[in-house]
């Protein structure tokens, strides 16, 4: 597990992919995205807000790993995809090589979003997904995490140990199934 | 499977000693806007006092579960182990409260028995102006929006985690009535539990909506404890539309897997009659067999026939589910009969076949003939659970020789 270092080159997106992902995330949780993005009622929630938040995340993740996660429309575990998490639990992922992004969304723990949620500190926020990887990874819903860099940087280090602990529960759990 | 419990007692507990410690900084005596104290983590970093107890009593729960796998794959004294499991969480509180008056409780038969809601009675007990002051005001709002919020949530998505999280919503659960009527928790804890507000405070129908979710069960060993005073107050799990007398029919069955099967049909009409014969047989279809939440409640798999679970694997016993006796879907009996008779040529090895229908027919019944006689020559069961209108009959199928 190593701490993130600086990146020279950030995932692309291919425009069929964002055209459909935008569309997606304007129909499903547009009210989300305005908050995510902290954007004026007046403006409008555009696909270049959509693509530039996807590619910040991945400059300013806190949390990136590799897995392989379940799809339980096609019953199989995903090949593996690189996750990127910024402060906010905004998540985009990557292709494993890290060069193509898959999607982009705001982790809501699958319920609706509440603008509160993006107000809780980043200690809470951190815990409280650290937490869901470990029991999606005890469910076998997340399998095979790797490649962790971490950056807890501005945490009490007592407080960074225990994180880096519950990720290292959640990547042993996540090879329970192998 | 990469488990190693020392490291795991060893985490968990440093965890559980850092949540004690911050806990203890906490000013216990500030006043009615307590809740609102925070505690500094870092450089700009905060949390709340609500929190830090809720991650106490979280990862202490987690050392104690780990203790609990110590106490059932290595060989101890059982004493030791409870011993342990008292010495951990009485150092952990006694930190966490360094004002508060521990008392011992809960002496069983001589040994200390601790759970979480042990943990929380401790709380309550001996820090009890804490909680109380923690669960009024915003932090109270925000756990009951979050009953709210999850009731009405369209993809509450069915997972370990959720399972998890009912868990510790159902401890917050008990604290909140006790907090709100100030008392202190006796052993008496679903008497609280009926005092919660949530019944008058979310609408009956959302309150329903959240306990008819398929993972919360009024005979889940997990929800009993904490939902069955909700069940009672939302009119749900109490009910009995269903008129079972198939007692006598069940206890005469013989073989070598008598008593599971019997576990097996006993959940059945317990979950058909939760939850309605039509979403029952849904949830079969879609759902996963296996564990004891599930609609099985087997903690080995099963099969199910029809189902939108594409293993192969044979298991022990086959559950096929049909609704209806005409036309030609996949739950109308014809068809059903037909994917059993298929499957039961894959798996020959299996035991155990329940038939679940609400309807049956001659027709039926000879063409499972060779399949029951196998079953029969493996001293194995096969049993139909007839579900007809508010009835439930069993009836064991026997080949005819």
């Amino acid at each position: 597990m190593s701490k993130r270092e600086t990146r020279t080159s950030y995932p692309k997106w291919s425009s069929t992919n964002l055209v459909d992902h935008f569309k997606k995330r304007r129909a499903k949780d547009e009210h989300c995205w305005r908050d995510v993005l902290a954007l004026d009622p007046s403006k409008a929630f555009t696909q270049e807000d959509y693509e530039a938040k996807s590619i910040q995340v991945v400059a300013e993740a806190w949390l990136t790993f590799s897995s392989k996660t379940w799809d339980p429309a096609g019953r199989t575990h995903l090949d593996s995809r690189k996750t990127n998490l910024d402060r906010k639990l905004v998540k985009t992922v990557t292709s494993s090589g890290g060069r193509s992004i898959i999607t982009c969304y705001h982790e809501h723990f699958d319920r609706r979003h509440t603008s509160g949620s993006l107000k809780r500190p980043f200690p809470e926020l951190s815990l409280k997904y650290l937490q869901k990887l470990e029991f999606d990874a005890q469910g076998d819903g997340v399998r095979d995490i790797s490649d962790e860099e971490v950056d807890l940087g501005g945490l009490d280090k007592k407080l960074q140990t225990i994180l880096l602990a519950r990720l290292q529960t959640a990547k042993r759990e996540s090879e329970r199934y192998q | 499977m990469k488990l190693d419990i020392q490291r795991d007692i060893r985490d968990f507990r440093r965890e559980a000693k850092y949540w004690a410690s911050l806990a203890s900084q906490m000013d216990m005596n500030s006043g009615r806007r307590a809740q609102r104290v925070r505690v500094q983590v870092g450089d700009g970093h905060t949390i709340d006092r609500g929190y830090v107890i809720e991650q106490l009593l979280l990862s202490i729960g987690r050392l104690l579960d780990r203790l609990d796998v110590v106490a059932t794959h290595i060989d101890s004294n059982p004493k030791d182990i409870s011993r342990l499991r008292t010495q951990f969480s009485h150092q952990l509180l006694r930190s966490a409260f360094p004002s508060a008056n521990f008392r011992d409780k809960a002496t069983i038969d001589g040994e200390f028995e601790l759970d979480d809601g042990f943990v929380t009675e401790y709380l309550l007990a001996s820090a009890g102006d804490l909680v109380t002051q923690i669960l009024s005001g915003e932090e109270r709002l925000a756990k009951t929006e979050y009953f709210v919020e999850t009731a009405l949530s369209d993809d509450f998505e069915k997972s370990v985690s959720h399972i998890q999280e009912l868990r510790i919503l159902g401890a917050w659960a008990r604290l909140v009535p006790a907090a709100q009527v100030g008392v202190r928790l006796t052993n008496d804890h679903p008497a609280l539990v009926r005092t919660l507000a949530l019944a008058s405070s979310l609408p009956l129908n959302v309150l329903k909506k959240f306990l008819s979710s398929e993972y919360i069960f009024p005979w889940s060993d997990i929800h009993r404890p904490f939902f069955g005073p909700m069940f009672e107050a939302a009119g749900i799990g109490n009910r009995s539309w269903l008129s079972y007398s198939g007692d006598q029919t069940i206890q005469s069955l013989g073989g070598e897997q008598k008593r599971v099967v019997q576990q097996l049909i006993y959940r059945f009409v317990d979950a058909i009659d939760f939850l309605g014969f039509d979403r029952w047989l849904e949830g079969m279809v879609d759902g996963y067999h296996m564990g004891e939440n599930s609609l099985s409640g087997m903690r080995v798999p099963i099969n199910v026939v029809p189902s939108r679970d594409s293993s192969n694997m044979c298991c022990w016993a086959v559950v096929a589910v049909a609704r209806g006796s005409r036309g030609r879907g996949k739950t109308r009996l014809k068809s059903v009969v037909e994917s059993l008779k298929n499957h039961l040529r894959k798996c020959p090895k299996t035991d155990v076949l329940v038939f679940v229908s609400d309807s049956w027919s001659p027709d039926a019944q000879e063409a499972l003939q060779p399949e029951i006689k196998s079953i029969e020559s493996r001293d194995g069961n096969a049993v139909l659970l007839l579900v007809t209108g508010n009835q439930i009959t069993p009836i064991i199928l026997r080949s005819e020789r």
